[in-house]
């Protein structure tokens, strides 16, 4: 379905009249040219990325605006591809002769001494769509006006409670420039914003400390600040850390463990996400190699990996090879549907790319990544669902989580977590972990609520170093049996 | 592939590059700034990848960028960029003493003191890397696979076979006088093995990096090891849950020592953001440990003559037979604290100086660790870590885990689906045995040691 909102991007004042000589100092001709000497060994792909980023931030500690900083990452990146082998190079200098160099260096991955095809991309390239249209971009707002959001966030953390020691905000945007050119004709120009706002809080009661934290934001106006207040960030902060001092220590054990809708959707992204990602399953390097069409989980479980929601965090207008943005089946009703592909991976497995090829920076060729990644809601009352627990966890929310592609295991943090008693949520529990083999897990989701939600819009993923943002999504939900570790025993049933 | 580039012209750049710092920091004054740093870097990397055999990928490339920071009216403004057109540094400088007006000020802002110590060469950088022939690198990965492959027939796949290499200079510069510039090389060869017994995968890892290429591991020493900690996982149960020892092997005792050095920053303890907040000179672990800070280790993996503020870094203790004795400090935190630098500051050009350590590291003790394997009837051999539950304001420490069971003093089967959790305060002070194996592995090292006592989560 096509979105009412999708609108042609209009570039920010920020960075509007650096991409004009931009466009003119990597235009067509220039492309071509590299291209030329990127094929020159007879490589059978070559594309260039071009970035421009602004990234500004600024932090309030202890009642006083520490810094305000603005970085520019600016540079060329090369790629050829020569059956499975990449060849990659890039330059922070846009000077024909070091351009040339990079290309130079990434045809060398060929190795045949016969000419090259000569590519003829289009003179002008289009420009992408944009999902997630902007009026006023957090990178076009003066420094006074976002500083005024963690002033307002300062006073709300210290007058919450009066225990609170320690209030810190901090607000982060970018603005980002690319040109995609390739081989197979791909000539586009894109443009992405973000920005975050995060709050974290120290709070000391009866010689014991808890902190807690916050924040919002994503792919959107700066005016999303208008109905998602710093107020309510630096409230849900403190909320946090004040409940952790009440804790008790988490039962350790297996056990029946309800998530909560939203944010414990990482847990989709741990337990299933990274193992389909196309690469690991070329190599076969993933559990779930070679399992298309068959059953992974229970049949309550549809999990979708969506990069075209408006606003949100991992959402994209077009990949970072060119490529549009999907919506992609990854399970349905417990059944794999599918993988995520970049280019390469979609082309050595006879398939298309599902516009999942992603990368942290010019410094780094792409690879199969995640944007929004959620299960869709079910039938259940997320009251009823907590209510058929006799005893058990609640784990509202979680911290980070990491995976073993190869045997599936995971493990992630609950950062918000009570003891389900008598189907009643009951005492908050802190220093709880959940760990598990994904299709395990996936299996014993018993109960799917109606209530999806997704993360609050700071979520970071990292793979062979790169890091870049999604957006993971769940109702709440109930899974027969987990393991979670903590640190007391015995009261696990 | 092409040649590395030649030496004269890398020269070249170190002096442009010591010019540009100057003109940076001397056209900030001029505009305006009480006091201006820029930190610049310049550097190569090269990678190479094969996989089952075959060249996968080979990227390599060089680059630079400097951070400019300045103070205005103990005002502080910061940008970076990658960009060194004239026009461009001109506006940057600009731009930056415009964001030091937004900011607040602050009594503690400035630049540090000029220290009076000599700046000491420690041996960091190693020309004959840059030399490597590509060839060699690709021979080396393949070598690394084939010794895999070769180590059992249950190792039939590979994430691939890893040669990363590189080199930076690093150059820094400010309004007090201070100008100073080192290199420093790394190379870097590691593994990916990926065993199968009866459908169920396992997958490993080993490495080796050093500055010094005379200094790596053969491929064959770091394919070996990844083989063997792949293989006997296969099989791998979860058992009961209970509570019992666990053995640290290096590789996961270095990653607890890591939480040190971030429970003692200085900007941590004046945020009361630590459980190590107000307990210098209390015991806070076993009297049988001593913690290291060492930014002046010669050919360290983690050395640094100088800290990202341009102060002559220094061998530390944090703890010393159980007791604090220290907190890390750059020059911000240390006014605040009222005491001075403990030369901590870290950075790379995109960022303002943080806190962190050098060459981070548990003293070795006396046991081997087959006897510390041995003191113990039930317990676990602690060799993988997942997830980061650390909490480092109350100390609770709550991870996924796996490794060997010990059963009488033996190693006995492989364990996973494990989770292991504590408090820092109580495992710190619960290390009973210290393994005499301390080998610097990174930033962060530490023999085998044992903790007497932690919760091991299972089914």
């Amino acid at each position: 379905m096509k979105n009412p909102k999708q609108a042609v991007i209009r570039y920010a004042s920020a960075v509007n009249d650096k991409i004009e000589v931009l466009k003119q100092t990597i235009n067509a001709d220039i492309v071509n040219r590299l291209f030329s000497v990127a094929l020159s060994r007879n490589g059978d792909f070559a594309e260039l990325y071009l970035e421009y980023a602004i990234n500004n931030a600024i932090a309030l500690e202890e009642n006083k605006l520490r810094q305000a900083q603005s970085g520019v990452i600016m540079g060329v990146g090369i790629r050829v591809l020569s059956g499975e082998k990449t060849g990659y190079a890039y330059s922070d200098s846009l000077e024909f002769e070091h351009l040339k160099r990079a290309a130079e260096i990434a045809s060398h991955i060929a190795q045949n001494n016969q000419p090259g095809k000569t590519i003829n991309i289009n003179a002008k390239p289009s420009t992408a769509i944009s999902i997630s249209p902007i009026d006023l971009y957090p990178a076009d707002v003066a420094v006074k006006e976002k500083s005024n959001l963690l002033w307002r966030a300062n006073e709300t953390g210290y007058a919450a409670d009066k225990h609170i020691k320690q209030v810190n905000a901090y607000f982060a945007d970018s603005i980002k420039f690319c040109r995609v050119a390739n081989s197979n004709g791909v000539f586009v120009d894109n443009q992405e914003s973000l920005c975050r706002l995060k709050v974290s809080v120290v709070v000391e009661k009866d010689n014991l400390r808890q902190s807690g934290y916050y924040g919002n934001g994503g792919r959107v106006d700066f005016s999303f600040f208008d109905n998602n207040t710093p107020e309510d960030v630096a409230g849900e902060a403190v909320r946090l850390a004040v409940i952790k001092l009440e804790a008790i220590d988490a039962p350790a054990g297996p056990q029946e463990v309800v998530l909560g809708n939203g944010w414990a959707g990482v847990l989709l992204h741990e337990a299933i996400g990274h193992g389909l990602e196309a690469d690991f399953n070329r190599k076969k390097t993933s559990l779930y190699s070679g399992r298309i069409g068959r059953k992974v989980a229970s049949e309550l479980c549809t999990v979708i990996d969506d990069g075209t929601i408006p606003n949100q965090r991992g959402s994209l207008n077009i990949d970072d090879e060119g490529t549009k943005t999907g919506r992609n089946v990854l399970i349905e009703n417990g059944i794999l549907k599918g993988y995520l592909y970049d280019y390469l991976n979609a082309r050595l497995m006879n398939t298309k790319t599902t516009g999942s090829g992603r990368r942290e920076s010019f410094h780094n060729y792409p690879m199969p990544r995640m944007t929004n990644t959620f299960m869709m809601a079910g039938k259940s009352e997320p009251e009823e669902i907590i209510k058929s627990v006799k005893k058990g966890l609640y784990a509202k929310s979680f911290g980070s989580g990491q995976v073993d592609i190869s045997n599936g295991q995971f493990v992630f943090e609950v950062v918000e977590g009570y003891l389900i008693e008598d189907g009643k949520i009951t005492a908050p529990v802190k220093g709880a972990n959940l760990i598990g083999s994904g299709p395990q897990v996936l299996e014993r989701v018993v109960m799917v609520g109606n209530d999806l939600k997704f993360d609050s819009g700071l979520a970071t993923c990292g793979k062979n170093g790169q890091a870049v943002p999604v957006g993971v999504g769940t109702p709440t939900c109930k899974i027969s049996e987990i393991t979670v570790g903590g640190t007391s025993l015995g009261k696990a049933s | 592939m092409g040649k590395p580039r030649k030496l004269k012209e890398r020269f070249k750049h170190m002096q442009e590059f010591k010019d540009l710092c100057k003109d940076i920091v001397k056209s900030a004054i001029k505009k305006g700034a009480d006091e201006a740093e820029v930190f610049l870097e310049f550097g190569r990397e090269s990678e190479i990848g094969t996989r089952l055999g075959e060249v996968e990928t080979i990227k390599e490339a060089t680059s630079k960028g400097l951070g400019l920071r300045v103070f205005k009216n103990k005002r502080l403004g910061f940008t970076y960029t990658s960009d060194f057109t004239e026009s461009h540094l001109d506006n940057l400088i600009k731009t930056t003493i415009e964001l030091s007006e937004q900011a607040s000020e602050d009594e503690f802002n400035g630049l540090p003191e000029p220290s009076p110590d000599e700046i000491v060469d420690l041996e960091l950088f190693d020309p004959e890397i840059a030399q490597i022939e590509t060839s060699w690198k690709i021979d080396a990965c393949k070598r690394m696979e084939k010794t895999m492959f070769d180590y059992d027939k249950r190792l039939n796949n590979s994430e691939g076979a890893n040669f990363l290499d590189g080199d930076s200079t690093v150059h820094i510069g400010n309004s007090k006088g201070f100008y100073h510039s080192f290199k420093n090389s790394y190379c870097y060869l590691f593994c990916l093995p990926i065993a199968r017994q009866d459908g169920k995968l396992q997958s490993g890892f080993w490495f080796s990096l050093s500055r010094f290429f005379a200094k790596l591991d053969s491929p064959e020493t770091v394919a070996k090891t990844a083989a063997e900690r792949t293989v006997r996982m296969l099989g791998a149960i979860t058992p009961k849950t209970v509570q019992a020892p666990v053995v640290f092997d290096p590789l996961t005792a270095a990653s607890l020592v890591g939480i040190i050095p971030a429970a003692v920053n200085g900007d941590a303890v004046y945020k009361r953001a630590t459980f190590l907040v107000d307990k210098i000179d209390e015991t806070v672990a076993s009297s049988k440990v001593n913690i290291r800070d060492d930014g002046q280790l010669i050919k360290g993996l983690a050395s640094s003559p100088v800290d990202g503020e341009g102060l002559p870094t220094v061998n530390k203790v944090i703890i010393s037979n159980g007791k604090l004795k220290t907190y890390l400090y750059d020059t911000y935190t240390a006014r605040k604290a009222k005491t001075i630098s403990t030369a901590n500051a870290q950075r790379g050009y995109s960022s303002t100086p943080g806190i962190g350590s050098f060459n981070c590291y548990l003293e070795a003790g006396d046991f081997t660790p087959d006897e510390i394997i041995g003191s113990i009837e039930n317990g676990l051999y602690l060799t993988n870590l997942m997830g980061s539950g650390i909490d480092i304001v109350t100390g609770d420490y709550s991870r996924g885990a796996s490794g060997l069971w010990i059963e009488n003093g033996k190693l006995t089967k492989p364990v996973e689906g494990l989770t292991i959790a504590s408090n820092m305060n109580d495992m710190l002070k619960n290390i009973e045995m210290i393994g005499d194996d301390l080998k610097m592995m990174g930033p962060v090292s530490s023999p085998t040691f044992k903790i007497s006592m932690m919760t091991i989560a299972g089914a």
